[in-house]
Formats: structure tokens, C-alpha cells, sequence
């Protein structure tokens, strides 16, 4: 990497911006949780209700710690709810009735979830190919797979799920979305093994540099020597396989494969991104707060229904939620940390002035 | 570049046209369509219906057609009026996911000499439909609050899980279980939207049983909505203590009524509603006698009433060994297992109404 490079992306990946934002994000994570724990005492705090919270993070934060990768190249994949469905339904067909192209039977659990692991990350090459080599929007090409996958999970399976059989010996299966280690579910410690890992990719590695350098300036980015499709498609690649995570949690937790999970995923899981700070613009966002953002939405959907609040209202209360937070994030934007200390500045100065 | 353009837009219009070319060469006989809501198991049971009375009439198989969009969808099925009206069929059955939007293209279809039907979903009031042939979702919730009413006798509070707002299916068997449970000492929670999502149906299904630790019952409105339930009852060690109703009989609910986790789920007997309806048009096209024709089938009031199936631990034998009897293929078997000795076991509310009527003029008469 050249010099350049290294001027490109200035404080937008280190610790001293972003630890600032993610603050902020944390503090209304906090102020919720208390929020809703003065209201129902007896119930939010309980392990069993925040194991509730856990596994709606775990599968939210998931998909927003791919939506993060690629939001940052300033790309989006509205693919991942779809994707979800798809590899849930693989994942279970695969180890319930094997591979009917290759005449193989039902296959054991490891290369069951290899083999979906590998399809989710191909879908997301498949994506970055697209988006990098021939130029297509992000948007077009996963709203392409948006419906693909979701035909596709549809036309697989008919509409009924594939459904592991009651006492039926997938209990390791099972208890990966469905088991946890006391009250923590094993979901959720998935989902930190896999953002800590993330962090550290985008924090401390090579690699993380370059997708902030080329989420801050593409141009700039491929003249400094980055090879820009490569890190681009690896953002991709990321998505689609954090989309495979997902759907096999689910279809573990469902005990079934089905065609009825993932609608919508892909806004909850930008919408989560977005709440914790990335940036829609590119070159900025972190995965600790996606993960606060998800927290955030799965601590009101789940205090709503706490507080027995009309679904109706729900889902305008999250949508409010979502406008704050964007309105919130673009006024921050205009206030730069320059102007910020002008301002303190200025009190300092003019009584020596005056 | 335009050039590709071109030629791909030719050969997506050729394509197209096929299913009409083909449909116009076998004008001469008869073409039944059936057109559906959405993929699904159900509309997968309808079309098995659809295709044995195909089998049962001697037609061909692309004369009886089969088709829906991948979700709900009125414009696409409006489309799909469409294409078949101009395709001149014999007749259309359809159920329609807009009643409303739909019954002008359906008295298109009328005016072009085709038999129209509607199934699973009532038209609107004076609709050209000749005849609808199902049980409305409304009247299906209110067994299914006729069936919780029965698992709790003494009342309590009741969690209702559903998959729209919006959707009429959802609202209507809301409402029906509603007003079957209106007046009596079980108290409805705020249903909770999981936007027709099964994780999501879960999650929600969780935060209700933590949100109230003396829920009494759940009522799934979707299919989906009772294997949610069940599954967070057994998450919360609950089974048995929150009694699940839950609608239609797939594979995870056959196998929760087994494990005891769904009390009672009611399944509309979507094959029989494919079945007439191919019937009942291939019966009215041959006759000239419109009203001998629907007397013929139990048509009441322009309503061929398919009923409901209420399965509890009880009866999911003689389920099984129904449909076996009609060949509908279910993955699921209740060969190694047996109900439990004090398993519930429904009454319809006409049987009980009846019963209770005679009980009631016994009482008179002892009195008199």
C-alpha cells in the first residue's frame, strides 16, 4: 500500500472518531434498557427475556455486520432476508433428503454446513462480480437475488417447510440455534466470535484499511495501487456468508428449513447499521455499532410487546426510531470536530480578546 | 447492444405467448383454470384437489390449470384473469386475495361467457361468482375460539400471534375468534405482527410468554403462527400449561399436537375446495339447468360449504387414515404413537348447541 493510501481514509477507522460515536449509540442502547426495565422490573431483566433479546440480535447483528462491510464500499445487499430462507432450506434438505442432482443421500451435519457456508459465500462473489467487473448497481444485482432466492426457496420446497422429524437425531443440529450455555444462547455466542473476528479484520488488518480507503474514495483508492474489485467482492463475499450464518441458525432454531423466514431481514439489518452510525455515504461505520443497533431494535420490539403495545403502533414507533437516528447521524455529519472546537474555542478566547 | 435488446425482448413476448397459443388450439374442449393466492403448503393442497378431479373428468392435464403468484398478489392474479379471459377458458374458479379489486375482471370474465367461481376467500355481495365454495376464514376463527373456549373453561389471558395487520385472511379469523370468545372469562392480548415471518413469529411468541407469566393460551392465526407457539411453550417448560389452537395441519404441527405442546388446530379442507370447484364448473358447463347443478352439489344460499377439520390429540388418527383414503401425501405418521387417556378432544358448536338444545327441552319437559 502506498502513501496515499494511507492519507485517504483519515481517523475514519480509528478508535478516536468512531469510539466517540459509538457512545453515543451506547447511550441510547442504555437509556432503552432502562427505560423499559423502570416499567416492567419483574419481567425485562429476567435471563430468559434477555436470552430473547440475544437471539434477535443474533440473527440481526449478523446480517448487519455484512450490510457494514459492504455499506462502508458504499454498496448495499438487499439479498441477505432472502438468502437467509434460501440457506436454511439447503442447509435442511441437504441433511434431511440429500442431494437429488448428484444421487447422493442425506448428508451428515459438518459438509451439510460446509456446503451451505460455500453457497452463501458464492452468491456474494456473484454479487461483487457483478457490481465490480460489469459495473452494476449493488442495488439492482441482490434486489436480483432478492427475488431469486426467494423464488427459488419457494419453487424448492413448494411452500412447505423441510421439517427435521420429532425425535429424528438432529439434536446437535438443533441445539445450535436452539441450545445455549447457561441462558446465553449459543447464537449469540456465535455472533461475538464472528464480530469480534470482524473488528478485528477492519480495525487491525491490511484488508479493513483497504475497505475504508475505498469506501472514502474509490478513485483515489485505485490509483494509490488497491486493488479495489478484489476488496469489494471480499465485502460481498462476507455478506453472503454471514447470510448463510444466519439462515442455518434459523433453520436450527425453526427446527426447519421454511420459505416463511427472512422477509424484510435486509431492512432490519440495514436499519440496524444505520442506527449504529454507518454511514450510508460510505467509509464509515463500525460493527460494535451495528450491533448496538440491533440491540436497539430488538430491546423496543421486545419492550413493546412487554408493555402488550398494538402491533400497529409497533411498527410505527421502529420507523421513528429509524428517522432519528438518520436525521440524528447526517446533523452530526455537518457538525465536524473542527467546528466543534471552534466553538468551545471561542469561549476560551474572547475574554483575552476583549 | 440495442440490437440484444431487441431480440430479447422478442423472445420474452414469444414466451409469453405460449400458454395462450396453447390454451386457444384446445378451445374445443374444456379448460378449467384455478387460480390460487400464493405458494404454499395450502394452495399446494388445493392444487392436488385441483389435479384429481382433472383426473376424474378424463381432461387432459394442461386443461386444467393451476395457478398462483408467488405471494399475495391482486394485480397478478387481475393479470392472470386476463390472460385467460382472452384465452377464452371454460371456466375460472378463483380465490380472490382482493375481493373487491378482482370482481371487475371477474364480470369480464362473466360477460365473455365464462363460468366464474370463487373459493377459499367469499366475493363481494352480488358478485357475478356463481357459486363460492369453502369455509370463510371468519367463520373458521370462530371455532378456533370455540376450541379455546373449551380448553379453558375458566378463562385467562390469551396471546394472538398473526402474520398482517392488513391482510383480510388475518383480520377475518382475528375477528371470529374474537366474537367466539366475546363474553366470556378469557381476555385477549394485543395481537402481535410478525410481519409473516417465522423467526420473527418465534421472537415474538417468546416476549409474550416472558411478558406475562400467567398466559392461559395462544391462538396462532397463520400456519406458521401455532409451531411458533408451540415451540416457545416448550422453550418456557410451559407445555400443557398454555393451551396452543393453531390453524391448518402441516408436518410441525402434527408432530407438536404429538408432543402435546398444540391442543387443537383447525385445517380447512383446502383439497376438497380444488376438487369442487374443477367439479362444480366441468357440471355446469355440461348442464343447462344452473340451480339443478349447484342443488346437486349442497350449494346453499350460492355457498358450497367445505368445512373445517378441528384436530386434537384425539382425533389425528382418524385424520391420518382420512387422507390417506383421499391419497393427499403427508410426510408426517402417528404409527408409534397413541393419545394420551384424558387427550381433548373437540365438539363442534353445532353438535354441542344441538345437545344443548335437547338437554334444555328435556329440562322443560321435566319441568312441564
Amino acid at each position: 500500500m502506498s502513501e496515499v493510501a494511507r492519507k485517504i481514509s483519515p481517523s475514519r477507522r480509528g478508535i478516536s472518531l468512531a469510539g466517540f460515536r459509538e457512545l453515543n449509540v451506547l447511550l441510547a442502547f442504555l437509556l432503552l434498557c432502562g427505560y423499559f426495565y423502570y416499567q416492567h422490573p419483574d419481567v425485562f431483566a429476567k435471563p430468559a427475556n434477555l436470552a430473547i433479546i440475544m437471539r434477535f440480535v443474533a440473527t440481526f447483528g449478523m446480517l448487519a455486520i455484512g450490510e457494514v462491510f459492504i455499506i462502508i464500499t458504499t454498496g448495499i445487499d438487499l439479498s441477505v432476508g432472502s438468502l437467509t430462507a434460501l440457506t436454511g432450506i439447503i442447509c435442511a434438505w441437504v441433511m434431511l433428503k440429500g442431494i437429488g442432482m448428484l444421487g447422493m443421500g442425506p448428508i451428515p451435519l459438518v459438509p451439510a454446513l460446509i456446503i451451505t457456508l460455500i453457497i452463501g459465500m458464492l452468491v456474494g462473489v456473484w454479487h461483487g462480480l457483478f457490481v465490480t467487473k460489469l459495473g452494476i448497481p449493488a442495488f439492482i444485482i441482490t434486489l436480483g437475488t432478492w427475488l431469486i432466492a426467494r423464488g427459488l426457496a419457494a419453487y424448492i420446497t413448494k411452500g412447505y417447510p423441510v421439517v427435521f422429524p420429532y425425535r429424528g437425531g438432529h439434536e446437535t443440529f438443533l441445539s445450535l440455534g436452539q441450545g445455549s450455555f447457561r441462558s446465553i444462547p449459543y447464537s449469540f455466542i456465535i455472533l461475538i466470535g464472528i464480530a469480534i473476528v470482524a473488528t478485528i479484520i477492519l480495525n487491525y488488518s491490511k484488508l479493513g484499511y483497504r475497505v475504508y480507503a475505498v469506501g472514502g474514495n474509490l478513485e483515489a483508492a485505485r490509483l494509490s495501487g488497491i486493488n479495489v474489485d478484489r476488496v469489494r467482492i471480499f465485502c460481498y463475499a462476507t455478506s453472503g456468508f454471514l447470510a448463510a450464518v444466519t439462515g442455518i441458525l434459523m433453520a436450527s432454531r425453526l427446527g426447519q428449513g421454511t420459505p416463511t423466514v427472512g422477509a424484510s431481514y435486509e431492512l432490519w439489518a440495514i436499519a440496524a447499521s444505520v442506527i449504529g452510525g454507518t454511514s450510508l455515504f460510505g467509509g464509515e461505520g463500525t460493527i460494535l455499532g451495528a450491533l448496538l443497533g440491533a440491540g436497539i431494535v430488538g430491546v423496543m420490539q421486545n419492550g413493546m410487546v412487554l408493555g402488550n403495545t398494538s402491533s400497529y403502533l409497533q411498527e410505527v414507533i421502529l420507523g421513528m426510531v429509524l428517522v432519528i437516528a438518520v436525521v440524528y447521524d447526517t446533523l452530526r455529519r455537518r457538525i465536524t470536530g473542527a467546528q466543534i472546537r471552534t466553538f468551545f474555542g471561542s469561549f476560551s478566547r474572547k475574554p483575552r480578546d476583549a | 447492444m440495442k440490437r440484444y435488446l431487441v431480440v430479447l425482448i422478442t423472445i420474452a413476448m414469444l414466451i409469453s405467448m405460449v400458454p395462450v397459443l396453447g390454451l386457444a388450439g384446445a378451445q374445443d374442449d374444456m379448460t378449467i383454470v384455478v387460480i390460487g393466492k400464493s405458494v404454499h403448503p395450502y394452495w399446494s393442497n388445493v392444487e392436488l384437489g385441483v389435479k384429481a378431479a382433472g383426473e376424474a373428468l378424463g381432461l387432459p392435464e394442461d386443461q386444467v390449470i393451476f395457478f398462483v403468484p408467488p405471494r399475495e398478489d391482486v394485480a397478478a392474479q387481475i393479470q392472470a384473469m386476463e390472460t385467460y379471459i382472452a384465452a377464452g377458458v371454460t371456466g375460472i374458479a378463483i380465490a380472490p386475495s382482493d375481493p373487491a379489486a378482482l370482481e371487475p375482471v371477474m364480470a369480464r370474465a362473466a360477460e365473455a361467457g365464462i363460468w366464474v367461481t370463487t373459493l377459499d376467500t367469499p366475493p363481494v355481495e352480488d358478485s357475478v361468482s356463481t357459486v363460492y365454495i369453502g369455509t370463510d376464514n371468519f367463520t373458521a376463527g370462530t371455532i378456533a375460539g370455540e376450541a379455546m373456549l373449551q380448553l379453558l373453561p375458566d378463562g385467562g389471558k390469551v396471546g394472538i400471534g398473526r402474520g398482517s395487520d392488513t391482510a383480510l385472511n388475518a383480520l377475518q379469523r382475528t375477528d371470529g375468534f374474537l366474537a367466539a370468545i366475546e363474553g366470556s372469562n378469557i381476555e385477549a392480548l394485543e395481537p402481535v405482527n410478525d410481519r409473516e415471518d417465522f423467526g420473527t413469529a418465534l421472537q415474538l411468541a417468546n416476549s409474550v410468554i416472558s411478558a406475562n407469566p400467567d398466559l392461559a393460551g395462544a391462538f396462532g392465526v397463520y400456519a406458521y403462527n401455532g409451531p411458533a407457539w408451540a415451540t416457545a411453550v416448550t422453550e418456557a417448560d410451559m407445555v400443557g400449561d398454555i393451551k396452543v389452537v393453531a390453524f391448518d395441519a402441516t408436518t410441525d404441527h402434527i408432530n407438536f399436537i404429538m408432543s402435546g405442546a398444540i391442543q387443537a388446530t383447525v385445517a380447512q379442507r383446502e383439497y376438497d375446495m380444488g376438487y369442487q370447484s374443477v367439479m362444480v364448473i366441468a357440471a355446469l358447463a355440461q348442464n343447462e339447468d344452473t340451480e339443478a347443478v349447484l342443488a346437486e352439489f349442497g350449494a346453499v344460499e350460492g355457498v358450497i360449504d367445505t368445512g373445517v377439520d378441528v384436530l386434537t390429540p384425539a382425533n389425528v388418527k382418524d385424520y391420518e387414515a382420512g387422507l390417506d383414503e383421499k391419497g393427499v401425501p403427508h410426510e408426517w405418521t402417528t404409527a408409534d404413537w397413541e393419545p394420551a387417556e384424558d387427550a381433548f378432544e373437540f365438539v363442534m358448536p353445532e353438535e354441542e348447541e344441538a345437545a344443548e338444545m335437547e338437554e334444555a327441552v328435556a329440562t322443560e319437559e321435566a319441568a312441564e
